[in-house]
């Protein structure tokens, strides 16, 4: 286990509110996106925050988890939150960087376990209620450690737009009386991002980024080797100036590239499918094929069937 | 485009297909419906080799048709291209890649 601890940079007042729609610094664009009842929704959550007094937060360095923290390091000061970091070979390096770099900005105090549900076989096996186990694994070493650090709560950024759809991992925070406010306040995954631009944190425009084993059918295990290689791939997309949602789902000799529909559209001229050919080949996949339907979150439980297409 | 395990060249209009689940049915079904996009796609313009792996169609343009790659940045198309295979039981659709070398 990790601990590596952040100190808040920043002065806190103890008194921060929720901005309302005369107070927010930002271009009347921006201004003009939110409606009343998003700035009420903010200044209920620094309330819900408020009376739980510490909180412990699942930190993935993502846009609800990073908006959550900064709330609740507003609402409560860096004494009494703290946001928890775990790590794994599902875990892209990429987005722990994104998580290190928010909390650095923001002066969220950090703590980082290491998780280890790859030696988990039900998990390995790649089920359809995976994320369960995964979960399961994760609140089962962040708790102790809220536990131990004091904290009252332990959080996640679960938000209203998450409770529909194939979502086995909730049943792991229930279990363990994880808390989702952001969804329990009826937050929508727009407001957030509305809300994080707002605060100017980094991460309001950034895609959905769930872990790595979400490129695998369900049925393919989950190994290492694996994950390392949808990585690499995806790595270098990214290298090559692709932007937005990003996929490289793992259909074995296969990497099946989803991309968000305005990026399909760029890289379908031809020379440019070459190069992102090229580039998933050269990750260790033998062949390389490009979605012609886009970017589908959740696409491979259309596959399975677990959902309806 | 050579099929999996093939060593020789595929002509258009030809279908593979990659079993899944292992039954004669399966693998009959699947070959059915790969030769069946290949001709739906054939009416849009697009001759291409259509390998069947489960739900997924990997497409691949004939010999010679790379240039039908290109029209595929035309989203009414390529919205017909996947409304096909979805008509035809596939959940996603995908194109291969090739390198420059092809």
């Amino acid at each position: 286990m990790r601990y590596v601890t952040v100190m808040t940079s920043l002065p806190f007042d103890g008194g921060t509110d929720a901005p309302d729609a005369d107070s927010i610094h930002a271009p009347a664009s921006v201004r003009d996106e939110l409606h009343s009842g998003t700035i009420a929704r903010e200044a209920r959550l620094v309330g819900w925050l408020r009376e739980q007094r510490s909180v412990a937060i699942g930190f993935s360095g993502g846009v609800d988890s990073s908006y959550l923290a900064c709330v609740a390091l507003d609402a409560l000061g860096p004494e009494h939150v703290l946001a928890v970091i775990g790590r794994s070979a599902t875990y892209p390096a990429v987005q722990w960087k994104r998580a290190r770099s928010v909390a650095d900005r923001f002066g969220i105090p950090v703590l980082e376990v290491d998780t280890d549900e790859l030696h988990d076989p039900r998990y390995a096996a790649n089920p359809t209620n995976r994320c369960y186990f995964c979960k399961s694994e994760l609140w089962s070493r962040v708790l102790p450690v809220a536990r131990a650090q004091g904290m009252n709560v332990v959080l996640d950024g679960t938000n209203a737009d998450d409770l529909h759809g194939h979502r086995p991992g909730r049943r792991a925070a229930d279990e363990q009386g994880v808390r989702s406010p952001l969804a329990e306040l009826g937050f929508s995954k727009e407001e957030i991002r509305v809300l994080s631009r707002i605060r100017d944190i980094p991460t309001w425009s950034q895609p959905a980024s769930p872990c790595l084993a979400s490129r695998l059918p369900y049925g393919t295990a989950v190994t290492p080797e694996r994950l390392e290689r949808i990585e690499r791939a995806e790595s270098a997309l990214r290298a090559l100036g692709i932007a937005g949602d990003l996929r490289v789902r793992d259909h074995g000799e296969v990497g099946r590239i989803e991309l968000g529909r305005a990026e399909l559209e760029q890289w379908l001229v031809p020379a440019r499918a070459a190069a992102i050919g090229d580039a998933v080949r050269r990750a260790g996949f033998d062949r390389a094929a490009l979605d012609l339907g886009g970017f589908r979150s959740g696409s491979l439980n259309t596959l399975a069937g677990v959902v309806e297409s | 485009m050579n099929g999996p395990g093939e060593d020789g060249p595929i002509g258009a209009g030809k279908a593979v297909v990659v079993p899944d689940s292992g039954t004669r049915d399966a693998l009959a079904d699947g070959a059915d419906r790969a030769g069946a996009l290949s001709s739906a796609l054939a009416t849009l313009g697009m001759h291409c080799i259509v390998e069947a792996r489960g739900s997924l169609a990997v497409v691949s343009p004939a010999d010679g048709r790379q240039a039908s790659v290109a029209s595929l940045t035309d989203h009414a198309l390529r919205d017909a291209v996947v409304n096909a295979a979805h008509d035809l039981g596939f959940t996603n659709i995908a194109l291969e890649l090739r390198g420059e070398d092809g």
